[in-house]
């Protein structure tokens, strides 16, 4: 990674430097932004959540320590967590499917995009893809959508009592083919 | 532990943050002794480092990167120079008249970010939304803001700069926040400021200093333990020699009734 690490940045931010945040912003906006967006998918939202976001990290409101992990990682909790949060807010309207991609789709690179994440997400994405759909789809409305266990339950037609064993399941084999993927990736 | 099963059922909506206040205390009990549960918990938590890299990258909106910034240091706490300046003098000086609950007329509710979109000032399509918004959300109990007045300044002198600002009266939760967005200001010299004073009668009281950007933008959020629209008057803005005036002695430069 080029230019100050993260914590350097988090930790001028502490000290009210707004070229840090600004600096913080430019590395994280479209990775926050991309994930809102996925999470709401509503461009006005995602905003919103991107700004909440950088409101909380500009006034401290929840603090980052290096025991906590990776600050990406961090900072990506608090995205979901606050875009959960709108998610919320809005579930009184109707819910959109989400499963082909829309018009925002954008393959043009920025120079902003950092190798590791590039990476990231083409390993992440061939996993994904290696799913089976129904396996997709639950990990969508579980993780994505944030839905209730209700609601997955409603969403998928699986019984209650096992939604929680599929969510696993998915997950499990997300992890292997992670796994296999990172191990090609290396190798 | 007769209940061990159901609690561990529900770990997705705490997971998702769908639980009351309540049931979310159980499951945090539960949490304590439930070694599985905790595992689960643990790599659920640990999908932020993998799962937000399956979203299709988009490219954010045209000007978010200045309505954003620009949101985030209007959030900034009014700039101090001495522990006499605590912008809470306002919020001390408590009402010794009728309940709070006692407010007047039309009355919106608007989401949470409500009082920092206003921030943005002159952009009504947000504004416009967020009205529209508003009725979506009067049901949802959780941190709306109420906004109790919103009013535009008017310039009171003959300046060049022709300064506009608006003020956003802004109930969240317990607290009322009086938002306050200008523009067109004109360049401060050494220590002035420009400060925000509530006048109940005649009686200025000190709520929020701000200085202005370089393009002569200035905001600043000040919190009120209470406010009763029939106790303030007037809200002005003065451009003052530093941020100790505990009295305006600079000249007024925008003003409104209230
Ligand atoms: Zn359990």
């Amino acid at each position: 990674m080029s230019g100050p690490q993260d914590i350097e940045l988090y930790q001028q931010v502490l000290q009210r430097d707004k070229n840090a945040l600004e600096s913080l912003y430019d590395r994280y906006q479209k990775l926050i932004y991309s994930f809102s967006y996925r999470m709401t998918k509503d461009t006005t939202l995602a905003e919103e959540v991107v700004q909440e976001v950088f409101i909380k990290l500009w006034n401290s409101h929840s603090s980052y320590s290096e025991e906590k992990g990776k600050f990406s990682s961090w900072l990506l909790t608090m995205t979901r967590n606050t875009a959960l949060d709108h998610l919320r807010k809005q579930s009184s309207k109707p819910a959109v499917e989400f499963e082909e991609r829309d018009s925002l789709r954008e393959t043009a690179e920025t120079p902003s995009d950092l190798l590791e994440e590039k990476e990231k997400k083409l390993l992440i994405r061939r996993s994904v893809q290696k799913l089976k759909k129904e396996q997709r789809h639950i990990i969508e409305l579980f993780y994505f959508q944030g839905l209730t266990h209700e609601k997955i339950s409603h969403r998928t037609g699986l019984p209650l009592g096992t939604v929680k064993g599929r969510i696993r399941l998915a997950l499990k084999h997300l992890k292997t083919y992670i796994h296999e993927e990172g191990g090609k990736a290396n190798g | 532990m007769a209940n061990h099963g159901a609690d561990c059922d529900l770990i997705i909506d705490y997971f998702n943050g769908h639980l009351s206040r309540e049931e979310k205390a159980v499951f945090e009990d539960h949490l304590e002794n439930c070694a599985e549960c905790r595992a689960e918990l643990a790599e659920w938590n640990g999908l932020i480092e993998d799962l937000p890299y399956d979203s299709e990258p988009v490219t954010p909106p045209e000007g978010m990167k200045e309505r954003v910034l620009s949101a985030v240091f209007a959030e900034e706490e009014p700039k101090q120079h001495s522990a006499s300046a605590e912008p809470t003098l306002i919020g001390n000086a408590k009402t010794n008249s009728s309940s709070p609950s006692k407010r007047s007329s039309a009355k919106w509710v608007l989401p949470a970010a409500a009082a920092l979109l206003l921030s943005l000032g002159g952009n009504a399509f947000l504004y416009n939304e967020l009205q529209q918004q508003s009725t979506e959300l009067t049901q949802s109990q959780e941190t709306v803001d109420e906004l109790l007045q919103y009013v535009t300044l008017s310039p009171t002198g003959e300046s060049d700069e022709n300064p506009t600002a608006s003020a956003s009266i802004v109930r969240t939760g317990s607290q009322v926040n009086v938002v306050i967005n200008a523009s067109s200001l004109g360049p401060l010299a050494n220590d002035e400021v420009y400060q925000v004073w509530l006048i109940e009668g005649e009686s200025p009281k000190r709520a929020g200093t701000f200085i202005a950007s370089e393009s002569g933008a200035g905001a600043v959020v000040f919190t009120l333990d209470e406010f009763n629209s029939e106790q303030w008057n007037q809200i002005a803005i003065s451009h003052e020699p530093d941020a100790q005036s505990e009295t305006p002695e600079g000249e007024v430069i925008l003003a409104s009734e209230l």
